[in-house]
């Protein structure tokens, strides 16, 4: 199955044979994965690669962050304004932008403290 | 009479042609007994182009293993169309560097263009398309019209500042308000005149468009999705303060999934960081 990198763990194996950019072979089919090598791929900046784990799923992690201002908000709504918010993509990226505020949110607080 | 797009690319002789520098790789690697060497040469000539060149291909968007340190080696490594595509990149850049204008901060402007230039290149990777250098190119010119338009807009800007601040118009709608054609078309024409490919013509001109790209649709949906995404997360700015109206079919002709979303902005960020010290130097520092 195809798992985004950022979603790679050691202990998996790869399907397929891991190339960059440039076609070189990174790493090969069948081989399982350690720390060093999901940071080649890390490194390499391979955006997907294919492992055989069959159990593995994808799973999305929902911090918990601290909630927008009003301010915040309504800036968001407001830069917003002319985006018709009914179609999937559209929604996911206003979703992560109002995620993305909450997270700036959070490391202010912790620098805060 | 109203000026056209074409009158206000013509009125400004100061972006009528590119660098020489420009002109000179170009023409060398347009012959097809140049080498590798000659090619290296004609770039060389100009130390600037040299030095942000090898900064560009020794970034993290490219992530090669060790330090590229000669252009002949950038060649290698890159290829000739994609270091001439970096070439006009940097060249284009250059050439703006000076400009300044009232409407727009130029820095915050270049940020904007460079973020959709590194996000544009990124989504052209994710869907495997060849050469993901002229995608890099195509976001970088994007919005190079809005330059002609705040040189050669004179008191007009005044009305399209107060459209776009006080009554919240998106700026290509506020520009056709006033102008009656958009950064869009301006940028298009600037590209005609240039003698630049239709690739890059059609991708600046169909980037709040797509659907109007007949011959290059994949470029100006890539294009389109990359600003959206930038101006999402107001990463710099051309003077739009808000989010442009989005096409969804341009992410459903992609075939992309949504999944892709998280590690798009997590490289994007990364990307556009290294990148702006890299091609832009102080101007990058800030915000």
């Amino acid at each position: 199955m195809r798992v985004l990198r950022t979603n790679l763990t050691p202990g998996m194996t790869l399907e397929r044979d891991a190339m960059d950019r440039t076609g070189r072979l990174l790493i090969g089919a069948e081989t399982e994965l350690t720390d060093r090598l999901v940071e080649v791929l890390e490194t390499a900046q391979i955006p997907v690669v294919y492992v055989t784990d069959k159990s593995f799923e994808e799973h999305d992690c929902v911090p918990d962050l601290p909630p927008l201002s009003r301010e915040q908000q309504r800036d968001i709504d407001g830069r917003f304004r002319h985006v018709d918010l009914h179609g999937d993509f559209a929604r996911e990226v206003f979703g992560e932008c109002i995620i993305h505020s909450r997270e700036r949110n959070a490391l202010a607080a912790e620098a805060k403290e | 009479m109203k000026a056209s797009a074409e009158d206000f690319v013509r009125g400004t002789p100061e972006i009528q042609s590119l660098p020489q520098t420009y002109d000179l790789v170009n023409k060398v690697i347009a012959k097809p007994s140049s080498s590798s060497e000659e090619i290296a040469k004609a770039v060389m000539h100009d130390s600037g182009l040299t030095t942000r060149l090898l900064r560009l291909v020794n970034s993290s968007m490219f992530a090669f293993p060790g330090q590229v340190d000669t252009i002949s080696r950038a060649i290698s490594l890159v290829g000739i169309e994609q270091l001439r595509d970096l070439t006009l990149a940097t060249c284009v850049i250059e050439m703006f560097e000076d400009i300044e204008v009232e409407f727009v901060d130029m820095q915050s402007y270049w940020r904007h263009c460079l973020a959709t230039a590194v996000c544009a290149r990124l989504l052209a990777t994710h869907c495997e398309e060849e050469n993901v250098e002229r995608y890099f190119v195509a976001g970088l010119l994007h919005d190079i019209g809005s330059i002609v338009i705040y040189l050669r807009g004179g008191r007009k800007l005044k009305r399209l500042a107060a459209l776009c601040n006080k009554d919240h118009e998106y700026l290509s709608e506020a520009e056709r308000s006033v102008f009656g054609f958009d950064h869009a078309d301006v940028g298009r024409e600037l590209l005609r005149q240039w003698g630049l490919p239709d690739f890059l013509v059609e991708a600046v001109s169909a980037h709040h468009v797509p659907s109007r790209a007949k011959r290059f649709p994949r470029v100006a949906n890539i294009v389109h999705i990359a600003e959206f995404l930038v101006e999402a997360r107001a990463m710099g700015s051309n003077g739009e303060h808000l989010v442009a109206p989005f096409c969804e079919d341009a992410w459903l002709e992609l075939g992309l999934s949504t999944d892709y979303l998280p590690l798009i902005y997590q490289d994007l960020e990364t990307q556009w960081h290294t990148t702006q010290l890299d091609l832009l130097g102080n101007a990058g520092e800030s915000g």
